[in-house]
């Protein structure tokens, strides 16, 4: 009986480690994205994966996260055009309303780790939001640690 | 007469500098047109045989054409130069034409006749909101335009909500929302390694530097992604994308019409 429960018990009590892990995983990564908001202008920032799925978001309610869905695929292929002969440190597209700026999530900033986007207005201070987002990327390579030794 | 008399007295008491400005000896007539279009004014320095430099202001966009016996030899905007700025200025439907006293360029970059020119313009305004018209003056004045579209605009403005607008009030709380100001559209600086001005097919209209033709490709399609991902977004139109590689930046621009103009350009690595 006791086996039984323990057995039972076991991919619960593994399940919430897991579970566990993602959470403090994704609330470090929201975390990170976060901290873009100390740059004037920022509006939020999401993170997609090599697939185009949304991982992380740190965005107003505005951008549902069906429409984050339906650009990100779009969003991955234009990295990999542009990664074709290299990828670019980052690449910022000029829309009517806003702007997107998108940065490789991996050292090399290819796709295998996905991508960070913030969405800006046109005045934002690129310059600024190049190192941040540089530090981002990195705190989120590192992990859930990284932050918290950071300070 | 007694109006006659009243325009040489009021002459005489101009401040000295106006009077300056006003009186400078240039021979023949100082004309202030309105109502001609730019094609009409450029067609007609050609047409005399003229040589100078003109100063083209429309709206926050302003150009510069060179003359030299009615022939357009040189053309420069903000971001472009040459046959694709020539094509852009003269696509503008309105604004002013104005003498300026800055020297000739040293060396020709219009390349295309004027005809040819003012064709391709045509076709890129074709598209936009009715012919509007050119002043040509020799003293810059503020948009005399001003107070007659934008009524309707701002009305239409009014009924569409814009989702920048939701988002800016999204993000800053309690801050008035204003209108963002537009990033300068400035080409970054460096040697153009190939450029290339793309029609709305994606076909290539002018290249300059080897590999133009694919450049073309590229632009026009990564255009088109763009166009796509701001569809997806809610973002409106694409304006323009920059790529930042280690020694190197592509950079692509939207013109009137739909065209397209990508340039590489080798960039300081710092």
């Amino acid at each position: 009986m006791i086996l039984t429960e323990a057995i039972e018990r076991q991919p619960a009590s593994r399940q919430t480690s897991s579970a566990k892990h993602a959470s403090s995983q994704t609330m470090s990564t929201e975390r990170s994205l976060h901290s873009l908001l100390d740059i004037e202008g920022v509006y939020g920032s999401f993170i997609l994966a090599a697939s185009g799925a949304l991982t992380a978001r740190d965005l107003p309610a505005v951008f549902d996260d069906h429409t984050l869905a339906e650009a990100g695929e779009r969003i991955v292929r234009l990295w990999s055009v542009l990664s074709d002969n290299g990828a670019p440190e980052y690449t910022v597209i000029d829309f009517a309303e806003y702007s997107l700026f998108v940065r490789g999530l991996s050292a090399r900033g290819d796709l295998t780790a996905g991508c960070l986007c913030v969405v800006i207005p046109p005045s934002v201070n690129l310059l600024a939001l190049r190192l941040a987002s540089k530090w981002v990327v990195r705190s989120i390579e590192q992990g859930p640690g990284a932050l918290a030794a950071s300070g | 007469m007694k109006e006659l008399n009243s325009l040489a007295t009021d002459s005489r008491n101009l401040p000295a500098g106006d009077a300056s400005a006003s009186l400078r000896p240039s021979p023949g007539f100082t004309a202030h047109l309105t109502g001609m279009s730019l094609t009409d004014l450029v067609r007609l320095q050609s047409l005399i045989e003229a040589s100078g430099v003109f100063l083209v202001v429309s709206g926050e966009s302003t150009g510069i054409l060179h003359f030299a016996h009615g022939q357009l030899f040189h053309a420069e905007t903000r971001e472009l130069r040459g046959d694709a700025a020539a094509i852009e200025i003269l696509a503008w439907p309105e604004g002013e034409f104005i003498r300026s006293e800055r020297a000739a360029a040293s060396s020709a970059t219009v390349v295309s006749t004027l005809e040819t020119l003012l064709s391709s313009a045509l076709g890129m305004s074709r598209s936009t909101s009715p012919a509007r018209s050119m002043a040509a003056t020799g003293v810059r004045r503020k948009g005399e335009h001003g107070g007659e579209a934008p009524a309707h605009q701002d009305a239409s403005a009014e009924r569409t909500p814009s989702p920048a607008r939701n988002l800016r009030a999204a993000a800053t709380p309690g801050v008035a929302a204003v209108p963002a100001p537009r990033r300068s559209s400035k080409l970054p600086e460096g040697r153009t390694l190939a450029s290339a001005l793309v029609s709305p097919l994606g076909d290539l209209v002018e290249g300059q530097g080897p590999g133009a033709e694919a450049l073309a490709t590229y632009v026009a399609y990564l255009a088109r992604l763009s166009e796509v991902i701001g569809q997806a977004m809610g973002a409106g139109e694409t304006r323009a994308l920059r790529a930042r590689y280690t020694d190197s930046e592509l950079a692509i621009q939207s013109h009137a019409a739909g065209h397209m103009f990508g340039c590489l350009i080798t960039t300081d690595p710092h």
